[in-house]
């Protein structure tokens, strides 16, 4: 099963399990006396997150098989929070957060034995909006599931190439405003995103807890310059801590 | 539990709906073909193949304007009919020079071979608004009966194989200083190891005898030559490599030219990084700079644009003629080799570049030849499809060179001789 529908497939999966969670919070509270604890509140939470991520850089290079793309070493993601909880069991969550999302290329010359590899580390604004189903109390485990839109920031490459007139090093930064850039790069980011997290409490306002989450995104990252193009895109898996201050 | 039943059956059915949405929201990769490798058996699967092939190896999209998109809407149908109903041969040429007609890739070449008319019919895409004929012999004839000539060596190209060329001193400033002159009919010189002595002779008596590493002992060096003419006009380029010792033994430091790149995807604009273009001083050079005159024209092409572009912007050489051709990337024309090394530029039959016949005469077959690399200047502007513009400029006269009067070479031995 492709990764892009292994995820997509978790995703409706949280769908399809979230109402029958709903039930059981809402039978596991007729079935006790309803203490002033489970009365609906109203609650807005703040915080911070970060934690580091892998993107997977999803492009088939059809027969240009000499060159391969796989995730290079963990980004970094850091970020915002903000949440509303009408009732326990539901949050909603939007965040604001710097992402990562680089990815690893060798161009291998099996027959010449040639190696060029090269890193391309982008950043990313991605601002996620989650439906959170909480479970549990004091520890609680968290379903989420929502969309994301984002905006590509920067873009970084460095490594080798097959050069023919000189050096083949370079690091440089990859202009995104140039007019190249302009026509190919499509700067606007959107998706699916999705995960499970596990958080405490403590003294009733303070959360600290840890997530894993994914972005799928379904935006090509380039824009349609041309028929012919082969699409390109990104799924981040992020492994994040936050601390939320509850009001 | 009737509510709570039909709740859950209405969330489910939600679930359903947004898995088969996550799941088609993202496009399926294309089903591309090799066009290095791909065979045809009709006029418009060889259509498709060039089409595509283009479409994903041009290295020229970010400075071209054509319409490719457009151009494959309205000819598939009419390389359909000609499956159809049949085609002539003219009918077949001049549709394909309509199709691939505009491409600022002035190397750009195509040789298509059909197994039903079974000629070679070779096309050359690019815009050209100007040109005349070579006018190497009628310059050659001129230039040996210029007053004052002396040391004339020439190969004049007997054994085709061969780089034609020529030197001779002209009367300089004074009585006792010359001008030395140099031209070369390409850049094919190669290997100097493995061509007869005949051949180098007039680059001997430039350069000197170790032309392969630069100018020693040669006459462009000498105390009574004051001033130097390089005569490219009418030369279509060739390996890039004897830029170094022809070009660079003329000037005192390394030079960097400007920036390639090439395709790194199946995108039009899927590019490596900018490159820088390095030229390394020749072993052997010039002790002082020299005045120099580069002699062009609109048929000096590729490695002859480069090197007018390096004599002047490195050695300050003054451009006389005309604009030269356009064709200012370079190309690894060997398909069997390159491409599998940088996916750019030259694809399809490579028998059909180097022994002019097809692989499979039964099947349709195609050769396209463009540049590999995307070459610009160290400001990052582009030379292609509009040349090296000259300082001075002298139109080619086909009349004056028949009356025995090249008008070029005299404006470059007046400014030489007069400063203006």
């Amino acid at each position: 099963m492709k990764k892009q529908h292994l995820s997509a497939l978790l995703l409706a999966s949280f769908l399809l399990l979230m109402p029958l969670a709903l039930q059981a919070q809402e039978a596991a509270a007729t079935d006790q006396e309803a203490p002033a604890a489970t009365q609906p509140s109203k609650h807005f939470s703040f915080g911070v997150l970060g934690g580091l991520d892998r993107n997977y850089h999803i492009i088939d290079m059809s027969y240009m098989d000499a060159y391969s793309y796989t995730p290079f070493a963990p980004g970094k993601s850091y970020g915002l929070q903000l949440g509303y909880s009408p009732w326990k069991w539901l949050t909603f969550r939007l965040d604001g957060v710097m992402l990562d999302k680089n990815y690893y290329r060798d161009h291998t010359l099996t027959n010449y034995g040639g190696f060029y590899p090269d890193t391309t580390t982008n950043q990313y604004l991605n601002v996620p909006l989650v439906v959170m189903l909480n479970v549990g109390n004091t520890v609680r485990l968290h379903l989420f599931g929502g969309v994301y839109g984002g905006y590509w920031l920067s873009s970084h490459r460095k490594g080798r190439t097959m050069a023919v007139f000189g050096s083949p090093e370079y690091d440089v930064d990859v202009d995104l405003d140039s007019p190249l850039s302009q026509r190919r790069d499509n700067r606007k980011d959107f998706g699916y995103t999705y995960g499970a997290g596990l958080s405490a409490i403590f003294a009733k306002m303070i959360e600290l807890g840890v997530e894993i989450r994914w972005y799928y995104g379904i935006y090509d990252i380039q824009k349609e310059y041309m028929t012919n193009l082969n699409p390109r895109y990104n799924t981040t898996m992020v492994l994040q801590a936050g601390l939320n201050f509850w009001l | 539990m009737t509510n709570r039943y039909f709740s859950i059956n209405k969330s489910m059915a939600l679930g359903l709906v947004l898995l088969l949405f996550a799941t088609s929201c993202r496009k399926e990769p294309l089903e591309i073909q090799n066009p290095n490798t791909r065979a045809c058996n009709s006029y418009s699967e060889q259509f498709e193949a060039i089409w595509q092939g283009i479409d994903h190896t041009y290295t020229l999209w970010s400075h071209d304007t054509i319409n490719w998109d457009a151009r494959y809407v309205k000819y598939k149908p009419i390389f359909e009919s000609f499956d159809q109903n049949g085609v002539d041969s003219a009918t077949y040429v001049n549709t394909w020079k309509e199709f691939t007609y505009g491409f600022i890739d002035h190397h750009m070449a195509i040789v298509l071979w059909n197994p039903v008319h079974k000629f070679l019919v070779g096309i050359s895409p690019s815009r050209n608004d100007y040109g005349h004929p070579s006018g190497y012999k009628e310059q050659v004839d001129a230039l040996k009966l210029q007053p004052g000539i002396s040391n004339l060596v020439e190969y004049n190209g007997s054994n085709s194989k061969y780089t034609k060329s020529i030197f001779c001193l002209l009367p300089g400033k004074t009585a006792d200083k010359h001008i030395a002159y140099l031209r070369f009919s390409d850049f094919e010189l190669g290997s100097t190891d493995s061509i007869p002595n005949e051949v180098l002779l007039p680059f001997k008596a430039f350069y000197g005898d170790s032309i392969g590493l630069g100018i020693l002992n040669g006459a462009a060096d000498r105390a009574d030559v004051e001033s130097i003419i390089i005569d490219l006009r009418a030369n279509p380029g060739g390996s890039i490599i004897n830029i170094n010792h022809l070009i660079l033994s003329l000037a005192q430091n390394p030079y960097h030219y400007g920036y390639s790149r090439y395709k790194e995807g199946l995108g039009r604009l899927d590019y490596t990084g900018w490159m820088p273009v390095q030229f390394p001083l020749p072993k052997y050079h010039l002790s002082s700079p020299k005045p120099i005159v580069v002699l062009a024209d609109i048929n000096s092409a590729s490695c002859a644009e480069m090197s007018t572009q390096i004599l002047r912007d490195a050695m300050g050489a003054t451009v006389i003629g005309e604009r030269t051709m356009g064709a200012t990337c370079s190309l690894l024309p060997s398909t069997d080799v390159a491409f599998d090394l940088f996916y750019s530029g030259c694809f399809g039959d490579y028998k059909i570049y180097k022994e002019k016949k097809p692989t499979h005469p039964d099947q349709f077959a195609y050769y396209v030849y463009s540049s590999t690399y995307d070459i610009v200047l160290k400001d990052y502007t582009s030379l292609e499809g509009k040349g090296v513009q000259p300082d001075i400029e002298v139109l080619f006269d086909l009349n004056s060179l028949n009356a025995g009067r090249d008008n070029q070479l005299d404006r470059a031995l007046q400014f030489l001789r007069t400063g203006n």
